[in-house]
């Protein structure tokens, strides 16, 4: 973020602030060779029972947009 | 320390550094180097569909509900506040986050779901923005069109720094919100006394009431906004040093966001105060003008109407951008703006898809927008906390980030909470648009 550099001239020490996008890349955490998270038992209970919920939330969801669009024959409003 | 020194080489060589002369100096030019990301995700959250939310709880509840606005500013705060600290630590977007952390699965669910979302939400942009231009007299063949063309050339120029001062600057118009609020002398301190103290309406809570308040905090709070700021912080290559000026660019932009919706709110309770009836907020803006002294009303309308189409072009930008950020990420296309058209053709190619069909959808005549509207709050009720669920165990992610990025325990407390009230509501909001005769 902020260098330190020394002024030889006249012995005075300067900041410069650089911007992200100008500054060398930093090692950042990375998830290579890490694999899939490690959940525990109940997390992983808990993320299955989500998904059920997910795809039938989304299943009723599009239905009713279905029949409020009228899409299946009737007047549904 | 290194880098630090190879670092002062490369500012003398190529000046591309800021000298500054104090501590002090250096804290405001990194925080302003910094800031951006945190700004954009919060204020763009403040758009057509939110203005037309906030403005309809003012107008159906007066100054009632401004104590919701100051109730989210803290869950806007936390939850992006994990969003940045995980970009900044992985240097990578939250969509190839799902993907690498939870699988091809939950990785493409959570990209089909966003996707899917963000086109509903930008074909309700482009509608705000053909409302608002034929309120001042453009049709929308030529406005809406005109508007995706200039979308695109916003991001098509390779350079993320153009973009972002581009849209900062979009940002800050919505000061004029402060303006336009206070030429409808508002009462300050009712205003400020609803802010603090939750009141419920005259009618008591009701079914109406209950759906206005799940809107408003799914209009707050949106499943795009981690998706978007967790990829532009890492397009903007935040680094471990500057997490603390992201912190408070995001407390900035989401105090920022919940003053400018408490704005919108005291133009719709101008409405509620004066018996006037709306849909829409440019219906509202031609009642209001014809209430108002001519000049002064003139002024109103034309900005309110210029304000929704900022409000618009704001969350279209970020929107689409976070959908294109996210498929490159899950993909392994190149997905940067830094990178020209010609290096990141899929990149761009989804962002101008995204915009060019949700544009050419609202020029379809008698296209059913109230269906599109309820599907995008649904949609997005029944996304959000799960998307936070990923998030929150992301955060705690040792292996991936170690014990200095991971959540502390009074963070997962509170993010917890947040997940807890946003499912309950989420279920009451799935409940009552999918059994509406539950709550009759």
């Amino acid at each position: 973020m902020a260098a330190l550099a020394t002024n030889h001239k006249n012995n005075e020490t300067e900041l410069y602030v650089i911007h992200p996008l100008d500054d060398v890349q930093e090692q950042k955490r990375s998830s290579e060779g890490l694999g899939l998270i490690e959940l525990s038992p109940t997390v992983r209970w808990s993320l299955r029972v989500l998904r059920v919920y997910l795809i039938a939330m989304t299943g009723v969801l599009l239905y009713r947009v279905g029949e409020v669009a009228q899409l299946f024959g009737h007047h549904a409003r | 320390m290194s880098t630090t020194i190879q670092e002062i080489h490369k500012t003398e060589n190529t000046n591309k550094g800021v000298r500054v002369r104090s501590g002090w100096q250096r804290n405001v030019v990194a925080f302003l180097m910094a800031f951006g990301p945190g700004l954009i995700v919060m204020e763009a959250d403040n758009d057509a569909g939110a203005v037309s939310t906030y403005m309809q709880a003012g107008g159906q509840y007066g100054l009632h509900l401004l104590w919701t606005l100051l109730l989210l500013m803290p869950i806007c705060y936390f939850t992006q506040e994990m969003v940045a600290r995980l970009g900044i630590a992985t240097g990578k977007g939250h969509a190839a986050m799902i993907y690498e952390r939870f699988g091809k699965w939950w990785g493409r669910f959570s990209l089909i779901d966003l996707l899917a979302v963000n086109f509903l939400t930008l074909i309700t942009e482009f509608a705000a923005i053909s409302l608002a231009m034929s309120g001042l007299g453009v049709s929308p063949v030529i406005s809406v069109p005109l508007a995706a063309v200039a979308l695109i050339a916003l991001v098509a120029s390779g350079s993320y720094r153009r973009w972002e001062r581009i849209v900062v600057c979009l940002c800050l118009l919505d000061l004029a919100w402060f303006v336009t609020a206070a030429l409808l002398h508002p009462q300050w301190h009712d205003a400020l006394h609803n802010a603090i103290v939750p009141s419920i309406p005259k009618g008591g809570i009701t079914g109406d009431l209950v759906f206005l308040v799940i809107g408003i905090v799914g209009t707050t709070i949106a499943p795009w906004q981690l998706f978007f700021q967790q990829s532009c912080v890492a397009e903007k290559r935040l680094r471990f040093s500057d997490l603390k000026w992201a912190r408070l660019d995001t407390l900035i932009g989401a105090v920022f966001t919940v003053c400018v919706a408490g704005a919108m709110m005291l133009v719709g309770a101008f409405a509620y105060n004066h018996g006037i009836a709306f849909t829409d907020p440019a219906q509202l803006a031609e009642a209001i003008a014809k209430v108002l002294p001519a000049r002064t009303g003139t002024f109103v309308h034309h900005a309110l109407l210029l304000l929704m189409v900022n409000a618009a072009v704001l969350g279209t930008t970020a929107i689409s951008l976070a959908s294109s950020w996210a498929y490159g990420e899950v993909v392994g296309w190149e997905h940067s703006m830094h990178k020209k058209i010609t290096e990141a053709p899929g990149f761009y190619g989804v962002y101008a898809a995204c915009i060019f069909a949700a544009a050419g959808i609202v020029l379809i005549p008698r296209l059913p927008l109230q269906l599109v509207i309820v599907s995008v709050q649904v949609f997005a009720g029944l996304m959000l906390p799960s998307a936070i669920i990923f998030l929150q165990l992301l955060l705690n992610d040792r292996a991936l980030l170690g014990d200095e990025w991971v959540n502390k325990p009074w963070n997962n407390w509170i993010n917890w909470t947040i997940v807890g009230v946003l499912f309950a509501l989420s279920i009451v909001l799935a409940a009552q648009v999918l059994l509406p005769s539950l709550f009759r």
